[in-house]
Parts: C-alpha cells; sequence; structure tokens
C-alpha cells in the first residue's frame, strides 16, 4: 500500500479518534463504515462531524476495506464513494451523503449490482426544489416567473419543480434542452423569467458556461438561485443548502430508521438555510429583510 | 563680437526695453515650444494608454457576446466607442482562432505610420463552482470553492488608434495657450516698459548732470521723488560734481598764481637775458674798441718808431760807404732794415687783426672780399669763394663788425674742423625783412649745432647775432650752412 494513502488514513483515524461528541444514534450492533475518496478540507470538516457523531465509525478508502460478517452500514461520501462502494458489493446499506440527486440516480443506475437487494439510500447534496421555491416567494413578496433549465438527466424534477412552484405561488418555465445543444439559446429562452433557478446537472452545467449565464441574466436583470455557497459567492443571488451539520443531524434520523429495520428512503435535505450574495441583491435592487436571511429549518428547531 | 559691440552701443532706452521685452520673448518662445513638444508626446502616450485601455475593457465587455455569439449586440457598443472617442478609428473582434466576427469603424483606412494597433484577449475564467458534477468526489453545498480559476483566451478585441484627431484639437489649444501667452508677453512686455521708464528717466537726468559736469558746470540738480539706488547714485554724483568744482577752482587759483609766478619769471629772465646780450654786446664792443685803441696805438706809435728806426738805419748804411769798415756797417744796417720791415709786417698784420681797417675804408663788402682772398691763400686744400649781390646795402658800422666777426668765425670754423674741400660765402639783401642774409656754406663733414659741444665761437656767435637784433640758422647734417639775418642797422648805429 503506497505510503500516503496510508498516511491519509491514519491521518482520518486520528481526527475520528480525537473527535469527541454526542454520539449518534445507530445499530448497535452495526459497524458503520465511512467511504470516502480524495482528500480535501471539505471532506476533514465531514469526517470530523462524523466522528464526533459516530465515535466508533471507521473511515476506508473504498477499496481498502476488509469483508467482515456482521451488519455494517455503509456511508459514501460523494458519488466516486458511493460509486466505488457499489462497485465493491459491500454487504449492509449504503447511505449516499453529500452527493447531488442527479449524480446519485446516474451512479446507482451505472453502478448497482444487478440483483442486489442491500438498500441503496440517500441524502441529496442539494436543497429541494420546493425549498429554493420558498426562498424565491420569501425574497420577491409576489408572483414572479421562474426559469429552469433541465436536460435529460434531470427531466425527472420537472413536476417536482412545478407542484413546488405552484406551492410556493410562482410561475415556472420549463426549458428542455440538451447537453448537445447551444447553452447560450437555451439560456436566452429563458429571457422572460425574472428569476432563473439552476438545478445540479453536470450534463447541462460547466464552468465555462456557468459566468457566461450569470453575466447574461445579470445583463437581463434576472436574479439566479444557486445550490451551493460557491454558487453564490460566484455571483447568485441566493442558494438554499444544507450544511453538513444539517446533513449529518438527518442521517441520525436514517440511522434510526436502519435500526429500526426500516429501508430509509432517498431524501433531499430536511434542515437548511440560505445565503445571499448582498453585493448582487444591490445591484437587482432586491431588499432582504432579515426574516428571509434566517430562512430554512435547522436540526432541533 | 558684434553684437557685443552693439550691445556696449546701445542708448539706456534701448537698453531697457530691449531687457523688459526680451527675457519675456524668449520665455513666451521657450514656454510655446515647450509645450508644443510634450503636448505632441502626451497626446500620443495618452491615445495608446486609452486604447489600451479601451481595449481591455471591451474584451471584458464583448465576453458575453463572443461566448453567446450574438455579436449584433456588441455592434452598439463598437460604434459608441468609435463616436465617444476620435482617436479610434477601427475595432474588431475576433475568436481565439483569429477569424473575424465584427468589426466597426474603418478597418481598410487603419493603416500608416501614425495608426498604433493594440490588441487585447477576450479572457474567459472558469469559476470556481461546485456543480455537483458526477466526476466530483464531494458535493459539499456549503463550500464557497477555494480553487484558482482557470483562464482561457475566448477572442481578441483589435484596436486602431490614431493621435491624429487628438494632436489636431491639441494644436488648436496650443495656439489658443500660445495666444494667451503671447498677450501675456506682450503685457508682460508693457508693463516692463513702464517700469522701466521709472529707472530711464533718473538715468538719463543722471547722464544728463555728467555731461554738464563734464563740459565745467558743477551746478547739477535732479528731480524729487526717485528713491533706491538711481537716488543714491544722483547723490553721489552731485557730491562728486561739488567736489570737482571745489576742486576745480582751486586748481585754478593755484594755476592762475603760478602763472603770474612763471611770467614774472619769465620776465625776469628775459631782462636778464637781455641785460646778459647788452653786456656781451657791450663786451664785444668794447672789445673792438679796445682792438681798435691798441691798433690805433700801434700803428700810430709803434710803426712811427719803426719808421724813424728805419731811416736812421738807412742813413747809417749810406754813411757807412765811405768808412773802411763800410763793408760791416752796411750789413749791419741791412740787418736792421729787414728786421725793421718784418716788424712793420707784424704791426700791419696785428692792426689788421685787432681791428680790420678795410671795414673802414672799404666797408664791408670790401672788407669780407679781401678775407674771403686772403683765407683762400693761405688754405690751398679748401677753395673759398664769395657771391655779393648788387643790391647789398650799406650797412650801420657796428652791424658791419658784427657781419665781419660772423663771417670770420665761420670761416676760421671751416678751416679748423670741417675738412671742407670748397666753400662759399654770400651777402644777399633780404627786402622782406628789411636787412641783409649771409650765408656761409661748406661741403665739409657737418656738425650737430645743437651739441654741447658745439664750441664757444658758435654760443658767441648767437650772442653777437642776437645783440644785432637778427637771427641764425645752423644746419649741420651733410656739409655745414650757416643762415645769418641781420638788420641794415642796430639800435648801437642809431646811436
Amino acid at each position: 500500500m503506497p505510503n500516503g494513502i496510508v498516511d491519509r488514513r491514519r491521518l482520518l483515524q486520528a481526527l475520528l479518534l480525537v473527535s469527541v461528541g454526542t454520539a449518534g444514534a445507530t445499530p448497535a450492533d452495526a459497524e458503520i463504515r465511512v467511504f470516502s475518496h480524495g482528500d480535501s478540507s471539505a471532506l476533514r470538516e465531514i469526517l470530523q462531524a462524523l466522528g464526533r457523531r459516530y465515535p466508533r465509525a471507521l473511515i476506508y478508502m473504498p477499496d481498502e476495506a476488509p469483508a467482515i460478517k456482521g451488519p455494517s452500514i455503509n456511508l459514501a461520501i460523494g458519488p466516486a464513494a458511493l460509486r466505488s462502494v457499489l462497485d465493491a458489493r459491500r454487504d449492509g446499506p449504503v447511505i449516499a451523503l453529500f452527493t447531488s440527486s442527479q449524480a446519485y440516480r446516474q451512479v446507482v443506475a451505472d453502478h448497482r449490482p444487478v440483483g442486489s437487494t442491500a438498500p441503496v439510500s440517500a441524502i441529496h447534496a442539494e436543497a429541494p426544489p420546493h425549498h429554493q421555491m420558498e426562498l424565491i416567494a420569501r425574497i420577491y413578496r409576489r408572483r414572479v416567473s421562474v426559469g429552469v433549465m433541465l436536460s435529460d438527466a434531470t427531466a425527472f424534477m420537472a413536476s417536482a419543480i412545478q407542484e413546488a412552484a405552484g406551492r410556493a405561488g410562482l410561475d415556472v418555465v420549463l426549458e428542455r434542452t440538451s447537453k448537445d445543444a447551444k447553452f447560450s439559446d437555451a439560456l436566452f429562452r429563458l429571457k422572460g423569467a425574472q428569476v432563473v433557478l439552476l438545478i445540479p446537472d453536470s450534463s447541462l452545467y460547466t464552468p465555462e458556461n456557468v459566468r457566461n449565464l450569470l453575466e447574461a441574466t445579470y445583463r437581463r436583470n434576472q436574479a439566479v438561485i444557486g445550490f451551493s455557497l460557491s454558487l453564490v459567492n460566484a455571483g447568485a443571488l441566493a442558494a438554499a443548502y444544507s450544511s453538513t451539520e444539517d446533513v449529518l443531524a438527518q442521517l441520525d434520523e436514517l440511522m434510526g430508521q436502519l435500526g429500526a429495520g426500516q429501508v430509509p428512503q432517498v431524501h433531499y435535505p430536511r434542515y437548511w438555510r440560505v445565503a445571499f450574495n448582498e453585493s448582487v441583491a444591490r445591484s437587482l435592487n432586491i431588499a432582504l429583510d432579515e426574516a428571509v436571511r434566517l430562512l430554512g429549518q435547522r436540526p432541533g428547531g | 563680437m558684434i553684437v557685443r559691440r552693439r550691445w556696449v552701443s546701445w542708448s539706456i532706452s534701448s537698453r531697457l526695453i530691449m531687457i523688459a521685452i526680451l527675457p519675456a520673448f524668449v520665455m513666451f518662445l521657450v514656454v510655446t515650444s515647450a509645450l508644443y513638444v510634450l503636448s505632441i508626446r502626451e497626446v500620443t502616450a495618452d491615445v495608446q494608454e486609452r486604447g489600451r485601455t479601451t481595449s481591455a475593457v471591451l474584451a471584458d465587455s464583448s465576453r458575453y457576446a463572443v461566448v453567446s455569439g450574438n455579436m449584433a449586440e456588441l455592434q452598439p457598443l463598437l460604434q459608441q466607442v468609435l463616436a465617444r472617442d476620435q482617436s479610434v478609428i477601427a475595432v474588431s473582434v475576433l475568436d481565439a482562432r483569429g477569424k473575424l466576427l465584427t468589426s466597426a469603424g474603418d478597418t481598410a483606412g487603419a493603416s500608416g505610420t501614425d495608426i498604433f494597433h493594440l490588441s487585447a484577449p477576450i479572457l474567459l475564467a472558469t469559476l470556481n463552482v461546485d456543480l455537483f458534477s458526477a466526476s466530483d468526489t464531494l458535493h459539499t453545498p456549503s463550500s464557497g470553492g477555494a480553487r484558482p480559476n482557470d483562464v482561457q483566451v475566448a477572442g481578441y478585441v483589435q484596436l486602431a488608434v490614431s493621435p491624429k484627431n487628438s494632436l489636431s484639437a491639441k494644436r488648436n489649444q496650443i495656439y489658443v495657450s500660445a495666444l494667451i501667452v503671447f498677450c501675456a508677453t506682450l503685457a508682460s512686455g508693457f508693463i516692463g516698459l513702464l517700469l522701466a521708464q521709472r529707472v530711464r528717466r533718473p538715468l538719463l537726468e543722471i547722464v544728463s548732470a555728467l555731461r554738464d559736469v563734464r563740459s565745467g558746470t558743477y551746478d547739477v540738480r535732479f528731480s524729487a521723488g526717485i528713491n533706491g539706488e538711481p537716488a543714491e547714485i544722483q547723490r553721489i554724483v552731485v557730491e562728486m560734481a561739488s567736489s570737482l568744482k571745489a576742486a576745480t577752482q582751486s586748481l585754478e587759483a593755484q594755476v592762475k598764481a603760478r602763472t603770474v609766478e612763471l611770467e614774472s619769471a619769465l620776465a625776469r629772465l628775459h631782462e636778464a637775458d637781455s641785460e646778459r646780450r647788452r653786456l656781451i654786446a657791450y663786451g664785444h664792443e668794447m672789445v673792438e674798441e679796445e682792438r681798435r685803441r691798441i691798433a690805433v696805438e700801434i700803428h700810430d706809435s709803434l710803426n712811427a718808431a719803426l719808421i724813424s728806426v728805419r731811416l736812421w738805419a738807412a742813413d747809417i748804411a749810406s754813411k757807412a760807404a765811405e768808412a773802411n769798415r763800410a763793408t760791416e756797417i752796411e750789413s749791419s744796417a741791412e740787418r736792421i732794415l729787414s728786421t725793421v720791415d718784418v716788424l712793420y709786417a707784424s704791426a700791419r698784420s696785428l692792426v689788421k687783426q685787432l681791428r680790420p681797417e678795410t671795414i673802414d675804408l672799404l666797408g664791408l663788402r670790401g672788407a669780407i672780399e679781401e678775407m674771403v682772398r686772403h683765407y683762400d691763400e693761405l688754405h690751398p686744400d679748401c677753395r673759398f669763394e664769395l657771391r655779393v649781390s648788387r643790391d647789398f646795402p650799406k650797412l650801420g658800422q657796428h652791424v658791419s663788425i658784427t657781419a665781419y666777426r660772423l663771417v670770420q668765425e665761420a670761416l676760421s670754423n671751416i678751416v679748423k674742423h670741417s675738412r671742407a674741400t670748397i666753400a662759399h660765402v654770400a651777402l644777399e639783401n633780404d627786402l622782406e625783412r628789411c636787412g641783409v642774409r649771409i650765408v656761409v656754406a661748406d661741403d665739409g663733414c657737418g656738425f650737430d649745432p645743437h651739441s654741447r659741444f658745439a664750441g664757444i665761437g658758435l654760443i658767441g656767435m648767437r650772442e653777437r647775432v642776437a645783440s644785432a637784433g637778427g637771427s641764425m640758422t645752423i644746419t649741420g647734417n651733410s656739409g655745414a650752412k650757416l643762415i645769418i639775418e641781420l638788420p641794415i642797422h642796430d639800435q648801437r648805429d642809431a646811436i
């Protein structure tokens, strides 16, 4: 085993061992295995948080975990780890964390072993459509039109988006496009919408065209609602998102379901919060009150 | 050198005018020239800098249009740039491969030495955003993104700028500025002239006062109301004039006193000289008188005695012929006769030397003829000649004696000093001066009549001439020529 991987693993183990916190609810005899891929500050933060909640959890690289007997719960942190865990045919339920819905569907469709009965669940990374719509409704406090681009990979979200828009009192304009089509044309067709809602779709959005999208919408005085803090920092007006603690709080609940013998469903994050780009808000003449800044649902609240 | 000479010869007014105008004019030229040159450079640099800024801004503004392909949206912006900035000749937007996407302006005319071509890349920086790609290792909605952005070139904005229009506008500004500076120069010169007048007037007064002082007018006055250095100079000039006046008056008094003294001394000198001449003339006269007396004495006494001795000796000789010792007695008597003859001749010569009796017998003309003949016979090495004008008048006794002695002294000097081979004596009537002119010339070695070695004889000749009221001129360069002018009668002849 290369020394680099051993060192990283030891570091992650050490992080878990020194983390002190309230242990989460887990099946008593189930070993919690945490699979991750790569190394980043965000990953370290997640693993630290996991360690605080589940001190007995063990960190593995996806292809390192030895086969063991007995119950285990596999937590796949990120789509790459989920892919590897599924390829490895791990025993026990798999819960995908910090993976977008589109990526989850794609990975599960491509890598879940045929005939496998092991439950695979997830807490998606992005906020559900109704959280985003609620955010838009609270920002504008009136009926506005929301444009959304959907590709074949995200077409499944169309009905949820429309329902969420209806519940929030918003109009929605769905623009079906594909990765082969000209992005600027699809975006141009959304010029009538006052807000553009971004849904995680790697087949549509690339770092190259996101800048153009932000610039084009800015020129048209359109607000962009993103799905991550990085988008807000890049120029989106706002985003509904879930922090690591929010996700792990929901993970506790899933663990409880697993402990009760239930098969947890795939969920969007329940706990969420909002982030705003104050400069964009000022340039779009959008006033943000305190109530909208505190929008969301916190764990335990 | 010529300029300096001309400047030095300028009047105060001209200099003040030049001082008032020239610096301002030079400054006008220098400032205008500097403004022009610096403005040209500034405009050119400014146009280039503005072009770079404009191309960078256009590149940033064109990004969306280049990426989206919506070139129509870019045209108004390009036209606006051309309309707002006259230095921009043409604008072109190209894709990453250099293919022209759109342009505005006179792209065909964008060539020439005064055209600058600027280019700015249209950069596309990929955002560092988490787009939840399936290939990502982690989807963290709460991560803000920290990776540096990747940059790629999406195209280029090319700008052709020319400072021509800006230069034209700048030139107009410079012309206006130059006109303003020129007016300021004129105003400055005018003010300088006005101020110079305040300096000129007192200076001219000072010059006028100095001219008065130079011409001898020392009472100088200046106008009141002048301060500073000109006033000080005026005070100094007044003091100087006053001092000069006092000094001049003192000098004049001294000169006057000295002049009186000198005139008195000169009068005394003339009187002494006149007395000395009178003494000398008297002395000469006494000498002549004495000579005459001696000559008379010798003639009367000695010659008579000698004649008597001769007669007795002749008688003895005749009586001795009759006795036996007759031969001896005859011989002695003959010797006595010859001795007496010699004594008689000597006595006659002495008488002649003491008193030229030929003057009394023949007059001056005859006496000088005899003298010249006598010198000619006695000195065979030198030929003596005489020429007497027909109208040579009869002179008074004292003048005759003076003339005789002068010729005698002159001929004696020729014999003693000149080594001449020929000597001429000329007696002429000087009708203009109512006198006579005596010229004695020789071809000898000549002499310097003003030399202190000229001899007592020459001094005596001058005194004789002066006492007779005449004049004497001597030239001695090659041979000697003595010209004596005498009146026909002197004052002693009138007595």
